[in-house]
């Protein structure tokens, strides 16, 4: 007991010192980063058609792909050879923020009743929100699809958080070509129809 | 084996005490405050600007072996100041034959601080002295006589009003068959020191302090701790006088005559080696940067995002252990710099930091001292 009090003095003397000697070693300095928003997008085609379900032959289906300020414009003509026609666009998105997906048919009301396009999203992707592929092709027919057939639908508007998006991902868009649908009084000639995608980035507060 | 513990922890104590007490505390200051930096794209690297650090001795009073605005000597022997010294101005003269040896200067009086010395009025040369000089030389001279020109050149009135040490051996010389001069030659000389004394003072303080040493016989020492004092006069003729810290509010002024006088220790450090370690943390007390209000961080736990570089090494993964540098040589009494540099590159994971995230990070410095 007597030789535990002289230690502990010099122990808290020895605390205190050390404190005061190193107390002015030190210095801090925050760092404070702030991320800035990138937004890209690009557009471009497989350049080669599947036409009815054959993905040796093609149909002679015209396909042209344009990234510009307003979006990415998909251009498709149908080959007018009676045959199913299918093409497959692809778009990659760069960003680090939320963005809204918008793509429509320009002059809707002009468009080929036989033509649709949809958002053509991987199953794999959403087994947790769909558990079949019946499930799948309904929400894409009820959601996702744009044209006159089976369902009028002239635009589509989706959120990223919508899609489980992934950035090193492209978003694949198809464009179908049905001259099987049968809509009377259409006498539309093959001509060409672009399917527009705009993306707008949300800035970073919106988001 | 409980005592001994009990030893080992008491040793353990008394050497952190002693290294704490011996060390050369430093100081370290970033320039900047805080850096901000947008990270522009997050695919690329970002470098930060580099963080300007100054690293400086830091002495206290006590640490200094002499400090005194003025420093004025006449010396035909040998003075020695050694590191560190405090001081603004060294006046007089030294003639043929003598030495003299000064450590580092740091300026006595403080930046911004205006101080009014009477450096000027000094003008005494050995030509002041030569007769008394001679006096002492052949033992013509009385000891109070002697003395009451030493103060009186002092500038001493009243002997009350001061620590007077004397110590004053004016008999005549006579002829040896061994003898040692002042530079160290032993044979045949004029000078002769047999037989000397050694005296230790502890400490002096007192307004005028002045100390008086006169033997043409032998080669008296006198060892002083520590002297404080608005005025010291120190009269040195052919004896050793060390000094280990002398703090003289307005001056020291030395008359050595064949003499030597060492102030300060020769041991004190030329220069320093120092480590520099810096640590990373959050606010939350995590490696790395933090999301402001957010769940995400930067912290080389996904992908290797940080890095950093001392100087212009090469940059090196910056881990949760954080980075060292070891500084060597560093000058005593200047500022030294070291710069640090982070750089973030987050081109394998830039899509898990949203646009607009705010990432919040403290890099704390420590330096220590290797060496005292």
């Amino acid at each position: 007991m007597m030789i535990k009090k002289p230690i502990i003095l010099i122990a808290v003397l020895a605390i205190l010192l050390i404190t005061v000697v190193y107390a002015d070693t030190s210095a801090t300095i925050s760092i404070g980063l702030t991320i800035s928003e990138i937004g890209e997008y690009s557009g471009e085609d497989d350049g080669e058609d599947k036409g009815n379900g054959d993905d040796s032959e093609g149909t002679g289906s015209s396909t042209q792909t344009q990234t510009d300020d307003e979006g990415v414009a998909f251009s498709f003509t149908p080959s007018g050879n009676g045959l199913l026609e299918e093409k497959e666009y692809r778009m990659r998105i760069i960003t680090n923020t939320e963005f809204e997906l918008e793509y429509f048919w320009e002059n809707y009301e002009q468009i080929d009743p036989r033509l649709s396009a949809f958002l053509n999203l991987e199953q794999e992707d959403y087994t947790h929100e769909f558990r079949t592929i019946s499930e799948f092709e309904q929400f894409i027919n009820n959601a996702l699809l744009v044209g006159k057939n089976p369902v009028r639908r002239p635009k589509v508007k989706l959120q990223s958080s919508e899609l489980n998006f992934e950035p090193d991902k492209e978003l694949k868009f198809k464009v179908v070509y049905d001259p099987g649908v049968i809509v009377e009084g259409f006498t539309g000639t093959n001509k060409e129809n672009i399917l527009r995608v705009i993306v707008t980035f949300l800035p970073p507060s919106e988001s | 084996m409980q005592m001994k513990g009990k030893l080992f922890f008491l040793l353990l104590i008394i050497s952190i005490l002693t290294t704490a007490l011996l060390g050369v505390e430093l100081i370290i200051k970033p320039v900047q405050t805080e850096i901000s930096e947008e990270i522009e794209d997050p695919r690329f690297e970002t470098i930060l600007p580099s963080v300007d650090l100054l690293i400086t001795p830091q002495y206290t009073l006590n640490d200094f072996s002499l400090i005194s605005p003025v420093f004025e000597r006449v010396n035909t022997g040998k003075i020695v100041l050694n590191t560190p010294l405090k001081i603004d101005s060294i006046i007089g003269n030294t003639y043929s034959g003598a030495y003299e040896e000064y450590g580092n200067c740091w300026s006595f009086t403080q930046e911004g601080e205006k101080t009014v010395h009477d450096a000027d009025m000094f003008t005494q040369t050995k030509t002041t002295w030569n007769e008394p000089l001679k006096q002492i030389q052949n033992g013509e001279i009385q000891e109070n006589k002697l003395i009451d020109m030493i103060l009186e050149k002092c500038g001493i009135q009243d002997e009350d009003d001061a620590f007077v040490y004397r110590s004053v051996n004016l008999d005549q010389r006579h002829e040896s068959t061994y003898s040692m001069d002042m530079q160290g030659n032993v044979g045949h000389s004029d000078n002769y020191f047999l037989n000397p004394n050694t005296i230790r003072l502890e400490k002096i303080n007192n307004h005028k302090v002045c100390l008086i040493l006169v033997n043409n016989i032998c080669c008296d020492s006198l060892q002083i701790n520590t002297i404080e004092a608005d005025e010291i006069y120190i009269f040195n003729y052919g004896c050793n006088i060390a000094i280990q810290k002398i703090k003289a509010d307005k001056k020291v002024r030395i008359y050595n005559f064949y003499g030597n006088i060492e102030i300060g220790s020769k041991f004190s450090p030329k220069n320093i080696n120092a480590t520099v370690s810096v640590q990373l943390l959050s606010d939350d007390g995590e490696f790395g940067f933090k999301e402001k209000g957010g769940e995400t961080a930067i912290n080389n736990k996904d992908a290797e995002n940080i890095f950093f570089k001392w100087n212009s090494d090469e940059y090196a993964l910056f881990s949760s252990e954080g980075a060292k540098k070891e500084l060597t040589e560093l000058p005593l009494m200047q500022t030294s710099q070291a710069l640090f540099t982070l750089k973030l590159d987050l081109s394998q994971n830039w899509f898990e930091f949203p646009a607009g995230a705010e990432y919040r990070g403290t890099l704390f410095f420590t330096v220590e001292s290797l060496s005292n």
